[in-house]
């Protein structure tokens, strides 16, 4: 499978920087709100059929999401970047793109935090309706209890440790 | 005559359940026998792996690849190498590579056959279940006896594979592969052309090309809707580029194209596919190393995001690795087939009677520990 050369994105939108790892390049959309028409330009002019990847990781104060995507008939692939700051974190669903984005979205809403515009059903797909905190965060402490479930350590174990 | 006050049922087909291949929970809404709507909840197996693999190091991470998905732990340990060997740039030896494609192809084959025998037996025949456990008790006395393990094999290595195979092991599995091509040829005659089950099949859950792409559906599931698409073939990764073989489709032969007989004819057809694979590497391989010497104890690389892709027999897994640097993880995410597949369900489902759920559920071959992590 090819890498996707952006050019034409990239002539289209000034926003966006080009990056490069491995051989793997992937864009960078300064501007999270041009987000969905990048997405949109690329699914419909340049037949981005398949949405592979939705994801995310928390880096210091800011949340970086990852778009994979995968032309079936051209044979390429494709990686967009956006960073969100975690005090506003929101960004644009791609649902409506993408239904394979539904059930992603909810996994990045349930371990990070984000929130996505426009989702039809945004809640928590992995962990318990009522639990709090969302887990795949760098500050997230592991709480000591779940409703009646204790999950602190016992005096046995703390005996055999000395 | 007055009109009947209808309303619409929920069912529980609760986690517990004999015939949703794990903890899968579906919350259906009928009307009668006749599913109206259907919402999968997932979440029940969720162990935090993507956490975990942040609390240790790169190589510390293989074991739990095992339990992602254990029916097929060969080729879920090789994505996972193969997304740090990317990452980091290093070069295997050719026959650790050979090796890996035969562990991998050998697991292909018995996660088929746990796919189609549990697939069968939800539809009520007992048989075709044991003769494919007892053919894939073969393939895990052949893994049992060169890394110890019958499920989670923990054998591939950052760099290579864990254990050399003898010439006597070699001999073993192709002995094995030249019979298990005559078990194929009698599991098509008495369960795909059996009248019983192509009419359970036949036009049941039909899913179109456009859905299939709208929903990221990959695998035989894609195939089977007539997409011949493999990531063995796309983007080939190891030495697939040197093998010779096809790519089946589905071809809608009792029903129309995408509905789960297909699915199942797909299956069948990879597990001919994957025989003819495991041959000609043991035809390829020669003596060798089985890890690479550029590999260090504490694997660095360098800082950024990686994406890789593999085919498992549940379809493509993505890996999506990120590091800092250091020799700890930042960031391993992983999407595996049977996510998709699950998020298929509600929009497959509609419209079906409670027993064709049963039947689109084991034609998507979903495997619970894959959706949760």
């Amino acid at each position: 499978m090819e890498q996707y050369t952006y050019t034409e994105i990239i002539a289209n939108n000034p926003d966006i920087q080009l990056i490069e790892a491995q051989g793997q390049y992937r864009i960078l959309l300064k501007n999270k709100v041009d987000l969905y028409s990048v997405l949109q330009e690329l699914k419909e002019k340049y037949a981005f059929e398949v949405l592979s990847t939705l994801t995310a990781t928390h880096e210091n104060e800011t949340f970086r999401v990852f778009y994979s995507l995968m032309s079936y008939s051209e044979n390429t692939e494709a990686t967009i970047e956006v960073c969100v700051e975690r005090e506003e974190a929101t960004i644009a669903s791609v649902g409506s793109l993408w239904t394979s984005a539904l059930w992603l979205e909810r996994e990045v809403y349930d371990l990070f935090g984000i929130s996505f515009t426009n989702h039809p059903d945004l809640k928590r797909i992995l962990m318990p309706e009522d639990w709090e905190g969302h887990p795949l965060c760098k500050d997230y402490v592991i709480p000591e209890s779940y409703g009646e479930i204790d999950n602190r350590a016992s005096a046995i174990t703390q005996d055999f440790n000395t | 005559m007055t009109q009947l006050k209808t309303e619409y049922i929920n069912v529980n087909m609760g986690p517990q359940h004999p015939a949703t291949h794990g903890v899968l929970r579906l919350v259906l809404q009928t009307d009668g026998e006749t599913v109206h709507e259907c919402e999968p909840v997932i979440g029940y197996l969720h162990r935090s792996i993507e956490k975990i693999a942040e609390q240790g190091e790169w190589q510390d991470f293989i074991p739990f690849t095992d339990r992602v998905d254990y029916v097929c732990a060969m080729n879920a340990n090789w994505a996972y190498c193969h997304a740090v060997e990317q990452a980091a740039n290093f070069e295997i030896p050719r026959r650790a590579e050979l090796l890996r494609i035969i562990m991998g192809e050998l697991n292909r084959i018995s996660s088929h056959c746990v796919g189609l025998g549990t697939g069968i037996l939800d539809l009520g025949g007992y048989t075709p279940f044991i003769h494919l456990l007892r053919e894939r008790e073969f393939i895990n006395d052949l893994f049992e006896e060169l890394c110890g393990a019958r499920l989670t094999h923990n054998y591939c290595t950052i760099g290579g594979v864990s254990f050399d195979a003898s010439e006597v092991w070699l001999k073993r599995c192709r002995v094995f592969a030249e019979q298990f091509k005559k078990i194929i040829i009698q599991f098509e005659k008495f369960a795909m052309d059996n009248p019983i089950v192509q009419k359970r099949l036949a036009n049941v859950g039909v899913v179109t090309k456009e859905m299939a792409f709208d929903y990221n559906l990959v695998g035989p599931n894609l195939r089977a809707s007539g997409v011949a698409i493999d990531i063995r073939k796309q983007a080939p990764y190891s030495l697939y580029s040197e093998f010779e073989f096809d790519v089946p489709v589905g071809k809608g032969i009792v029903g129309t194209v995408g509905d789960c007989f297909d699915r199942f004819f797909v299956r069948v057809q990879e597990m001919k596919e994957s025989v003819s694979l495991v041959l000609q590497a043991c035809d390829k391989i020669e003596e060798g190393e089985i890890q690479s010497k550029e590999v260090k104890k504490r694997i660095k690389p360098q800082e950024g995001v990686y994406i890789s892709r593999t085919e498992m027999p549940r379809g493509e897994t993505t890996y999506l690795i990120q590091s800092d640097g250091t020799s700890k993880p930042y960031r391993v995410k992983i999407r595996t087939g049977s996510f998709t597949a699950a998020s298929a369900l509600p929009v497959a489902a509609k419209g079906m009677l409670i027993a064709d759920v049963v039947a689109l559920i084991s034609s998507f071959d979903v495997v619970v520990p894959e959706i949760d992590r």
